[in-house]
């Protein structure tokens, strides 16, 4: 059987620059999330969301033509791939699976603007360059020279997690022996009214899992990841952090927002994700939740987690506490955090958790991380429409 | 890996229904004409009230499909059915809406390609391993072959893949893009792909769009939904021997070989 | 407002905001119930209800406590428009 490590990371998230910078904030539980600058949020409910800082967004390099999710994922692949080390040959023949969502929506979106306040449309077409998901796979592709299968994968809040499953079933097939799989997506004003019109996000920074939880707080980011064939890894000389044991993808069928309440699709991308992996329940000792903290999504997986584990069974946190949900970006972020967590040793806390829901019978490590040798941790992604991704990354 | 059969196809495009509705020559059968538009299926109104034209239209493909392979919904819906779901812009008009200042927000999940394949999903019971892919031709080409790759792992035991677009917004933003051969036809088209014999490969490659040739001369520009109703064209013309579906997006392109005609024999012509 | 005229305000919600077809609209009754699960009602799910909300606080001028369970007063035009109705007086 075909093993697949994680030679790469690279991430640009609301802490900064680089996957050190991340899991500094990660393991000191700092919470990103604050009143939004990036976009003008007067009016709305809920005002605040886990930002990257201009500073550090104007550091990324020159930006008068990029739009801000392309210079995002550029900067995390980038990292990613001089990480991993990789030689140009190795490039050439890496797939690339890119999780997008909004794409350069925040460049287009005042175009659009424009053109319904004036009636005609604005010249200045270049706002639309990144406008399609698709562009940040033409721009990483052709940018840092990788020439093997492409392919942009915009499944809501799974798809950061549903590149890696992809790029896993392409290296496991054996039609390329590495791929550049991520995900990235930037604050857009669309998203942040979507949100605050289905009244799903916190006034204050999420709680997730907390008795009183409110729902989501909106972040932005990028993570991305190398997964190599190991044996070719190893030939290169590579390093690996962590290796990608399984996936499992499955579909709840029942409503375009609300996940199925008796948590069977939740349950089935676990399992899956185990069986592949050929992983027991009891050899996981961390699930890094979807946690997003809305009352219905924590309740729910909670339920899929007791299902699976047994009430108790395993430590959970959400990542998304610390950095609000980042959408595309979210799954590989969290991908990225459970290496980390593994090769740590060390489980990222969950911020802003008082009281734990009752509903919730687990150890959901609140405020403070904690140290806990592990063999495997699971990595939940569940999106809009019923979309659920699960991984499972073991040493 | 080992080659799918296809089932049952079901195609609905700005010419008609099915592949007998496919003119000779796109350029000359628009005659002039920019977008050739698809009218909002008439399905259960109240069912699909808030559903946008592209869901609609998906819903609808499934249908046809299911009507093709003389099969009731029954025999899709479940876990052992995969879907993998392919567009470059059906999702544009409904992000249009959102953008500017009118309709309401609330609606703002359909602005997500998620909303189409998840209508169809939930209308068809279908529960098993899901895809989404974006972009031209080329990720049409790669929703099929992930099909493929799907059934060979045993995940599943038939894929439905999905194309739908839709050109009401974008069809002035494409003209400007340039590098368009004819009109832009709206399509919907959905294979129902299960287990088969012989072998399928998929080869990728770096080129240009070399003019209107092969299937696209007939269709015109359908994007993602191309490689599929390229497919319904082939069966139509009853051709046997191997099948090769190419297709060409921005600088790439991708070839899908079967090593014979994977379609199941149909107890009535199309 | 009277209750009628209330009513004929929400069934202008139900058509213009929930997309539900003006003839059936023009069936509707005090007696219509309203969220998915109950046989013969509207079948108005959460989004739906989100929806709704919002266009009840823009047509009539009140608040909706998002934190308050209004389960029962949400379950038929006739529940919901006498609540209506104490919110306005």
């Amino acid at each position: 059987m075909t093993r697949v490590v994680v030679s790469g990371l690279g991430v640009v998230s609301p802490y900064g620059t680089g996957a050190k910078t991340f899991w500094t904030g990660l393991a000191s539980g700092t919470c990103a999330i604050r009143p939004l600058t990036a976009i003008d949020t007067e009016g709305f409910r809920s005002r605040i969301g886990a930002e990257v800082p201009a500073d550090v967004l104007a550091s990324l390099g020159p930006s008068r033509r990029r739009a801000r999710a392309d210079r995002l994922a550029m900067a995390a692949a980038r990292e990613a791939l001089a990480d991993a080390d990789l030689s140009p040959t190795d490039r050439a023949c890496a797939g690339l699976f890119v999780g997008a969502v909004g794409g350069g929506m925040l460049e287009a979106e005042a175009w659009y603007w424009e053109e319904t306040r004036t009636g005609r449309p604005s010249p200045r077409i270049g706002a639309l360059r990144a406008i399609l998901p698709s562009t940040h796979a033409e721009t990483l592709s052709s940018r840092l020279g990788l020439c093997g299968p492409k392919e942009t994968v915009v499944m809501a809040c799974a798809s950061g997690a549903a590149s890696l499953a992809l790029g896993f079933d392409l290296i496991r097939s054996g039609a390329a022996p590495l791929a550049l799989c991520g995900g990235v997506d930037a604050l857009t004003r669309v998203c942040f009214m979507g949100f605050n019109a289905l009244r799903l996000l916190d006034l204050e920074p999420c709680r997730p899992f907390d008795r009183d939880r409110k729902g989501m707080s909106i972040g932005e980011g990028a993570a991305f990841v190398v997964l190599e064939e190991a044996g070719h890894c190893r030939a290169r000389g590579g390093r690996a952090y962590a290796e990608l044991r399984g996936a499992g993808m499955t579909t709840d069928a029942h409503h375009v927002t609300s996940p199925e309440p008796s948590a069977d699709g939740m349950v089935r991308a676990i399992e899956e994700a185990l069986t592949a992996a050929g992983r027991a329940p009891g050899d996981v000792g961390y699930v890094n939740a979807h946690g997003t903290g809305t009352p219905q999504n924590d309740r729910v997986e909670a339920l899929a987690l007791a299902r699976v584990f047994g009430p108790g069974r395993v430590l959970l946190s959400s990542t998304k506490s610390l950095v609000g949900h980042t959408m595309a970006a979210a799954g590989s972020l969290e991908a990225v955090a459970s290496v980390l967590t593994l090769q740590h040793g060390l489980v990222p806390p969950t911020a802003n958790l008082r009281v734990t829901d009752p509903e919730v019978p687990f150890d959901c490590v609140p405020e403070t991380a904690r140290a806990v040798e592990l063999d495997a941790v699971l990595s939940n992604s569940f999106g809009f429409g019923g979309q659920n991704v699960s991984l499972v990354f073991g040493r | 890996m080992r080659g799918p059969a296809i089932r049952a196809i079901g195609l609905i495009t700005g010419w008609g229904v099915g592949a007998g509705a496919v003119p000779p020559d796109a350029v000359a059968a628009a005659g002039g004409r920019r977008v050739l538009s698809l009218e909002r299926p008439a399905l259960d109104p109240e069912r699909f009230r808030r559903s946008p034209r592209e869901c609609v239209l998906g819903v609808a493909a499934v249908a046809a499909m299911l009507e093709d392979a003389e099969e009731g919904p029954e025999a899709i819906a479940g876990e052992d059915t995969g879907f993998v779901f392919v567009t470059a812009a059906a999702y544009a008009a409904s992000n249009r809406q959102h953008i500017e200042p009118r309709g309401s927000n609330v609606y703002f999940p359909y602005t997500a390609p998620a909303a189409i394949s998840g209508e169809v999903a939930i209308e068809y019971g279908i529960r098993g391993p899901y895809g989404i892919l974006i972009g031209g031709p080329t990720a049409g080409a790669d929703a099929i072959a992930h099909a493929a790759e799907m059934l060979e792992a045993g995940t599943c035991r038939r894929v439905l893949v999905l194309g739908v677009e839709i050109f009401e917004e974008c069809a002035d933003l494409y003209d400007r893009a340039g590098g368009l051969d004819g009109p832009l036809v709206e399509a919907a088209c959905g294979l129902w792909l299960e287990p088969g014999e012989g072998a399928l490969t998929l080869s990728r490659g770096r080129g240009r769009r070399g003019g209107s040739g092969g299937a696209r001369r007939r269709l015109g520009e359908m994007l993602a939904c191309e490689p599929l109703a390229a497919l319904a064209l082939h069966r139509a013309s009853g051709r046997q021997g191997p099948v090769e579906i190419h297709a060409a997006w921005r600088g790439e392109t991708t070839s899908l070989r079967w090593s014979h005609a994977p379609y199941r024999a149909r107890r009535r012509a199309a | 407002m009277t209750q009628k005229e209330i009513l004929d305000e929400l069934k202008a919600i139900i058509v213009e905001r929930l997309k539900f077809d003006p003839r059936r609209a023009a069936e509707m009754t005090l007696d219509t119930t309203l969220p998915k699960g109950i046989e013969g009602s509207l079948g108005l799910d959460s989004l739906d209800f989100i929806e709704l909300s919002v266009a009840m606080e823009e047509r009539f001028g009140i608040i909706i406590d998002e934190g308050q369970d209004l389960a029962d007063e949400f379950r038929s035009f006739d529940s919901l428009s006498r609540w209506i109705l104490s919110k306005t007086a």
